[in-house]
Formats: structure tokens, C-alpha cells, sequence
């Protein structure tokens, strides 16, 4: 176990890098605990070219959220990232475990009020952690709603690449995953372990009948689908706030730019500020 | 468990930089710092490929460190976008200060893209670097500028149309937009513009007769490097002798997107470092 701790002298935030105890090893973990903070906001990343893609905007809602006085911890899960275990043994299931004991460990704080942030897939890790805390607000970004499409997705950007880089068509994902035991999709390992456990997973399932407190925002432009599912958390008794955001995100691809993700941001903090004040522990 | 992995937050230039120090269970007292490429990443890199390269190097008994830029990750500070002109070469001298303060004096570097470039141009101001391996390393233009240079005309019309006067208020992307414009010029009457920065930093290095490995991949910098290679650095890598050497691999890897090309990495580091360490025994080493 690891502890590195900085003050900032000016807004006298602390903020940690520390390995947190998880249940098949040492999680990585950031967290910033400004002074007087009386909510934490946990983050649950999403994994593979997700966890790359998004991991600049998730730093910086960590930090937008420390200077405007909330406390956070962003981890990275067993088999991704700094923390350790093996990639083939990453699954849905380990993931909920790893965020539980994220959940377990900010207990020990004693913040009297607590949201999660979930993005892609970690949205559905959220939605699954505190499935039985329905006074935490949620707040989703881009939330993965079917898993079967996001490997779906996975297998095409896999194909087009093939077809970028190679004269003949390569097998179908699937073909291919069964007979070598992983994909390589454009140099993220997927391993059957983590395809098959999304097998039977899915949001609204996951988020039940409530009247959690739920953000979710959506990159890009397009409306329909962030309409829809609204729409149906809605119809389950969530109080839901939507929000679109620019530029769309091309999740497995890696940019050498950064998006502009100044309006994600402040919306994203400034819901969460709300929610967590009217939301406390029990 | 053959390592145990420490987390640090160490000072550089007006911020403070987030590193993870792999220490090895039986270490060889060599450290190894993989400052890598430029994207606003994660310390582990695509797939865990910086992390898992300090764990391979770990168990041959080497201690690495992997490291945030500024504004990047756990590090402090704002994200600045890489240049040519501009490299991050505070941020690599910062982290090997602080390795010598935690007592390892004895360096290699091991290095991607931006992040080579970088640890080029902080070279000059290690002192005991004892082996170098740059991967995909620029040579005289980044990626854009390279990328610009074999973009089809129907590309430049596209991007000349949606160029808005404001856009060149800026005299820094005055100086960007003249340095894609004069990639592609050159490209096109076969002149190159001279810069001698690297081929300078490598000659320098050898001089000091710091082992190299000069790796590049099917993809990113190779035109440029092998352009180098036919004036005069051939010959000056080729009278180096090994372990200095260049490698050409048929994989591409830039960005490591290939599995294959993560595992040629991993493999290819790992047994050159190896051959260094073998072939050279440090003075200190001898006279215990």
C-alpha cells in the first residue's frame, strides 16, 4: 500500500494518490478533499479505449468539483490502468466489487452526502453499486444502456480498421474471439470474461424503481436516444435531468487533441452541487 | 510478486508531477524512466502498455518510473499541446532529479513519440545517462505536420475552406499553419527543410557513447528517420556498434494500436536492456 499526499497552498485542497485495498488487489486511486468539504463524489470510470478516451474530462470534473468544494476519488479498476490484477480476469462483477470497495473505503470519511459519476460502462457500475442507496444522485455521462452494442461497436471499429490496414476481411468478431480467446481492438485486449458478463445487464434494470436524483448527459448533438431513455427513468420514477454535449466522442479512437468540455463540466458540477445538498445520508 | 509500486507527487517547473516508482524485489540498482507520448492519457498508456512494460522490466530486476506531464492525469497544471519547439523537457529532467533524490543515480530511458523527442532535448543535462531507447521518435516535424505533408489535395481544399481569418490572429497558429504548409511544400519539390536537432542530440549521445536502440515501425516518423539515415547518421550509428543500434519492425507503432506491437515493445526492451547491462558493467559494480 501507497500514500502520496500534496496540499495546495492556495485553496489548501489535499489531494492523495493512494492504493486502496480491493478485493483481488491494490486499486490506483486520485482524491482531492478540500477543506470543510461536506459531500464526496466518487467517479467510476468506464474501461478499455473508454477509460483512455474520457480519462482528460474526468480529470477535469475532478478537479472543477474540489474547487468548488466537493471532495472526490477517481480509481482505476482491477486489470485496467496503474491498479493491479490481470486484464483476463476483468469483468462486470469485478468491476462492482472494486467500486463497492471504493464505496467502503469513502464510508470511513464520514461526508454526510455522497453522488457517484458513471461514465460508458462505469454507468452501469454506478447504477449497480448503489442500487440500494437511493438517496445517492447519479449522475451518467454517455451511459453505455445495452452492453451488446458497445462489443458490437467494438467488433465494427475492429473491422474497419482491418479493412484500413489489410487487403483480405477478417473473421467475424465473435469467430475470432472464440478461437483465440481475445480481440485486439486497435490494441485493447477483450477477453470473453468481460463480454460474457455484460451478457445480461442493463441500465433501467439496474437503476430499478426509485426516485433517485439522476443527470444524465449525452455527447453531441443528437437527442433522440437520451429522449427516449429519459423518458423511460422517468416513467420508473427517477427525477431525471438530461443534457446534450459537443463534440461527439469516437470512443476507441486516440486523439492527440483535447475536447472542449468546458460546458460538460460546469453543468455536471453545478447539478451535482444541487443533488448532494438535498440528498444526505440516512 | 516480483514489485512493489510507489506513488509520488514530485515538484517540476511551478507544479507538482503525479509518478508511480515500480521498485523491483531484487533490484540491479538501474532505474529506468519511460516518459512516453503526448495525448492526455493516463500514466498507464493504451492498454496498460507503460504499465505493464514497468512490471515486465521489474522482474529483470529494474526500477522505472512512469509519470504524468504537466496538466495531465494526477499531475497539476494545465494541458499544453505538444510542439516541436516546445517539448516537455522540464517535466523529464524534474522526474530524473527526483529519482536521484530517492539515491538512483544509475539511468536509462526508455521512450515514445513526443515523449523521446523530449528526453532528446533534455539529454545534454543528464549526467551518467547510461542507455537510451527511443521509439518512433520525430525527427524533424511532428505528427500533424508529417500527417499534413501526404494528405491529398481534395484534404487541404477542404481545410482551406473552413479556415476562418480569426483562426490566424494567434501568431501560434500563424506558426502552425506555416509549418504544415511548408511540410507539404517540401514534400512536393523533394527539398527538406534542414533541421539538425536530432541527428545533433544523437551524435551527442554517441560521443558520449550512451547505448541506443533506435526503434520504428511500419507507420509515424520511419521517412523522416531513414532520410536521416541516407546523409551521415548511418554511418555514425554503424561505427556506435552494438548495443547501439537501429530496429526496423513491420508492426505499426504508433500509439502501440496493435496488440502485437505492445508485446513486440515489451519483448524488444526488455531484452536489450538486458544486453546492455550485460555488456557494460557499471565502474561501481566492478569495484565492488
Amino acid at each position: 500500500m501507497s500514500l502520496a499526499v500534496r496540499v495546495d497552498e492556495a485553496t489548501g485542497v489535499e489531494e492523495r494518490l493512494e492504493h486502496l485495498a480491493g478485493p483481488r488487489g491494490l486499486l490506483y486511486s486520485w482524491s482531492a478533499r478540500p477543506p470543510g468539504a461536506e459531500a464526496l463524489v466518487v467517479i467510476c470510470s468506464s474501461v478499455l479505449g473508454d477509460f483512455v478516451s474520457n480519462y482528460h474530462r474526468e480529470r477535469q470534473l475532478g478537479r472543477a468539483l474540489a474547487a468548488q468544494g466537493q471532495a472526490v476519488i477517481r480509481f482505476h479498476y482491477t486489470g485496467e490502468g496503474n491498479s493491479q490484477g490481470d486484464r483476463r480476469d476483468l469483468t462486470f462483477e469485478s468491476m462492482c466489487a472494486d467500486a463497492e470497495a471504493v464505496l467502503a473505503h469513502s464510508d470511513t470519511l464520514s461526508y454526510s452526502s455522497l453522488a457517484v459519476v458513471g461514465t460508458r460502462v462505469g454507468a452501469l457500475v454506478a447504477a449497480a453499486t448503489v442500487a440500494k442507496s437511493p438517496w445517492v444522485p447519479l449522475a451518467l455521462w454517455e451511459p453505455v444502456t445495452d452492453p451488446a452494442r458497445f462489443i458490437q461497436e467494438a467488433g465494427r471499429v475492429r473491422k474497419m480498421s482491418s479493412l484500413s490496414h489489410q487487403s483480405t476481411a477478417s473473421p467475424s468478431w465473435r469467430e475470432e474471439l472464440a478461437k483465440h480467446q481475445v480481440l485486439d481492438i486497435l490494441g485493447y485486449d477483450l477477453y470473453p470474461a468481460f463480454v460474457e458478463s455484460l451478457g445480461n445487464v442493463d441500465l433501467l434494470t439496474l437503476l430499478g424503481i426509485t426516485s433517485r436524483k439522476v443527470l444524465v448527459a449525452r455527447f453531441g448533438t443528437a437527442t433522440d436516444s437520451l429522449e427516449s431513455l429519459a423518458a423511460a427513468l422517468r416513467a420508473r420514477g427517477l427525477e431525471v435531468s438530461t443534457g446534450s454535449f459537443g463534440p461527439q466522442e469516437s470512443w476507441w479512437l486516440d486523439k492527440e487533441t483535447v475536447a472542449d468540455s468546458e460546458n460538460l463540466i460546469s453543468a455536471t458540477t453545478a447539478w451535482l452541487k444541487g443533488a448532494v445538498s438535498s440528498e444526505r445520508r440516512p | 510478486m516480483t514489485y512493489e509500486e510507489q506513488l509520488a507527487f514530485f515538484p517540476a517547473e511551478g507544479s507538482n508531477l503525479a509518478g508511480i516508482l515500480t521498485v523491483p524485489s531484487t533490484p540491479n540498482g538501474i532505474v529506468v524512466l519511460l516518459p512516453w507520448g503526448a495525448g492526455a492519457y493516463p500514466s498507464s498508456a493504451r492498454n496498460r502498455i507503460r504499465t505493464r512494460l514497468a512490471r515486465a522490466i521489474a522482474e529483470r530486476g529494474f526500477y522505472s518510473l512512469r509519470f504524468d506531464y504537466e496538466g495531465v492525469g494526477e499531475s497539476e497544471g494545465e494541458y499544453r499541446v505538444a510542439t516541436m519547439g516546445n517539448p516537455y523537457t522540464g517535466d523529464v529532467l524534474a522526474a530524473t532529479k527526483w529519482l536521484r533524490n530517492q539515491g538512483l543515480d544509475r539511468l536509462m530511458i526508455v521512450a515514445n513519440c513526443f515523449g523521446a523527442w523530449s528526453s532528446l532535448s533534455a539529454a545534454p543535462l543528464i549526467t551518467g545517462l547510461e542507455g537510451m531507447v527511443l521509439v518512433n521518435c520525430p525527427v524533424r516535424r511532428d505528427h500533424r505536420e508529417a500527417n499534413a505533408a501526404h494528405r491529398p489535395w481534395r484534404w487541404w481544399l477542404r481545410h482551406v475552406r473552413r479556415l476562418r481569418i480569426s483562426k490566424l490572429r494567434s501568431a501560434q497558429s500563424r506558426a502552425r499553419y506555416r509549418r504544415l504548409v511548408s511540410s507539404k511544400a517540401g514534400e512536393i519539390v523533394r527539398i527538406r527543410q534542414k533541421d539538425v536537432r536530432f541527428t545533433r542530440a544523437i551524435n551527442q549521445l554517441i560521443a558520449d557513447r550512451v547505448p541506443l536502440l533506435l526503434m520504428y515501425g511500419s507507420d509515424g516518423f520511419r521517412p523522416d528517420f531513414e532520410a536521416e539515415l541516407d546523409r551521415e547518421l548511418g554511418a555514425v550509428l554503424q561505427a556506435a556498434g552494438p548495443p547501439t543500434r537501429t530496429l526496423f519492425v513491420t508492426e505499426r507503432v504508433e500509439g502501440f494500436a496493435t496488440l502485437a506491437s505492445q508485446n513486440l515493445l515489451i519483448e524488444t526492451v526488455t531484452s536489450w536492456l538486458d544486453e546492455v547491462v550485460n555488456r557494460t558493467p557499471h565502474p561501481t559494480e566492478q569495484a565492488s
